[in-house]
């Protein structure tokens, strides 16, 4: 075909589609980030863990399944005066060493992104980590006066997927990729 | 400087009713109501995100943060503008303010070069290598082209967008025009 016989520069342009659907349904995450889970909610992390979409996901995933495995009576107490660098061992996160090690990676990677974000970017993101984290000391202290009570159980654990939410942000946010295919 | 203009999200077609009762209720904060808008909607503005910034990733967050967004600031919307109008607006500014926070690494190629052989210009599918010369547009080219050829906008408005002159937007267009043409072997546009 000759050049000339090629649609024109603006036949081509007004063939292509406006409308691209996202490779995944990101309803869930929005409802989670507005307030309330959509109502036919599955857990995103174990779906993303599924999917093997991201490390942040497979972590929540761990997460999730520990704190389903464990029976009330076997719960760690939480310990109040811990601090932010011991919060590791704290009751409400798994022990277990997969999870340990996938955690320790996701930070590590967060870590080395954040560094290369400006200084704006870098306080923003610090800000909203101290706000979740901040949230959790909060919830703590309330659940260590009702250790059964499933909202604040709820929460807590919510407020572990933000956290891993707002990694997995970042960690994806700077991918160094183009990725059309 | 070319001659398209496009169907938009700010103008219309017949077909593309306002959906007045969904977002009266999501207004009101009606979650579900909400979830009605954004499936109706999400792949116009994934499609707007997925060609500013170039990046599957980077335009799912995008999309995400818009919704969020339009959420928190329906109260004040004040339906002046059509919702589509107003969503695709939150989502510009979103990827434009990624773009300035984040500074995402970016592997922008040169304009033509490496770019594939042209496509079956005969075929009726979207043209692939269309959609990958514009991928491959210097950024400030690529803005330009999505929001004037593909979405409609005036070069004003783009220009006040994108915080550029208007002289230096339609620049920016024809720049795109004449890459696009290269790359894709065809005639100057």
């Amino acid at each position: 075909m000759s050049r000339s016989d090629r649609p024109s520069l603006d036949e081509q342009l007004a063939r292509l589609a406006l409308e691209v659907t996202p490779r995944t349904d990101l309803w869930p995450r929005i409802a989670r980030r507005i307030g309330t889970r959509p109502a036919r909610w599955i857990p995103l992390a174990l779906a993303a863990s599924l999917g093997g979409i991201s490390i942040a996901a497979a972590l929540t995933w761990m997460l999730w399944q520990e704190r389903s495995e464990l029976r009330p009576h076997e719960r760690r107490t939480p310990d109040l005066t811990q601090s932010a660098a011991g919060r590791e061992s704290a009751f409400d996160e798994p022990r277990d060493p997969r999870y340990q090690r996938t955690r320790a990676a996701l930070e590590k990677t967060f870590a080395e992104r954040v560094a290369r974000l400006d200084p704006g970017a870098r306080r923003a993101i610090a800000a909203n980590l101290e706000q979740i984290r901040a949230a959790r000391a909060d919830l703590r202290r309330e659940l260590a006066a009702h250790p059964e009570n499933p909202v604040l159980q709820h929460l807590l654990e919510s407020s572990w997927h933000d956290e891993f939410d707002l990694y997995d942000d970042v960690v994806t946010g700077t991918q160094p990729t183009l990725a059309r295919n | 400087m070319g001659s398209l203009q496009r169907q938009s999200i700010a103008e219309p077609s017949a077909c593309d009713e306002e959906p007045v009762s969904l977002i009266g209720a999501a207004v009101a904060g009606d979650l579900v109501a909400f979830e009605a808008l954004y499936r109706r909607f999400a792949p116009r503005i994934h499609g707007l995100c997925l060609r500013l910034t170039g990046q599957r990733e980077s335009a799912e967050d995008c999309t995400q943060e818009t919704f969020v967004a339009a959420w928190r600031a329906l109260a004040r919307f004040e339906q002046r503008s059509r919702f589509s109008t107003w969503l695709q607006r939150i989502a510009i500014r979103t990827v434009l303010a990624r773009r300035r926070g984040l500074r995402v690494v970016r592997e922008l190629s040169e304009p033509a070069g490496g770019l594939p052989e042209t496509a079956d210009a005969a075929s009726e599918a979207p043209p692939l290598d269309l959609e990958r010369a514009i991928l491959r547009l210097p950024e400030g080219a690529r803005h330009v082209l999505v929001l004037v050829a593909l979405y409609g906008y005036s070069h004003a408005q783009a220009a006040e967008m994108l915080g550029l002159a208007e002289g230096t937007c339609k620049a920016q267009l024809h720049r795109a025009r004449a890459l696009l043409s290269a790359a894709l072997d065809l005639e100057d546009p």
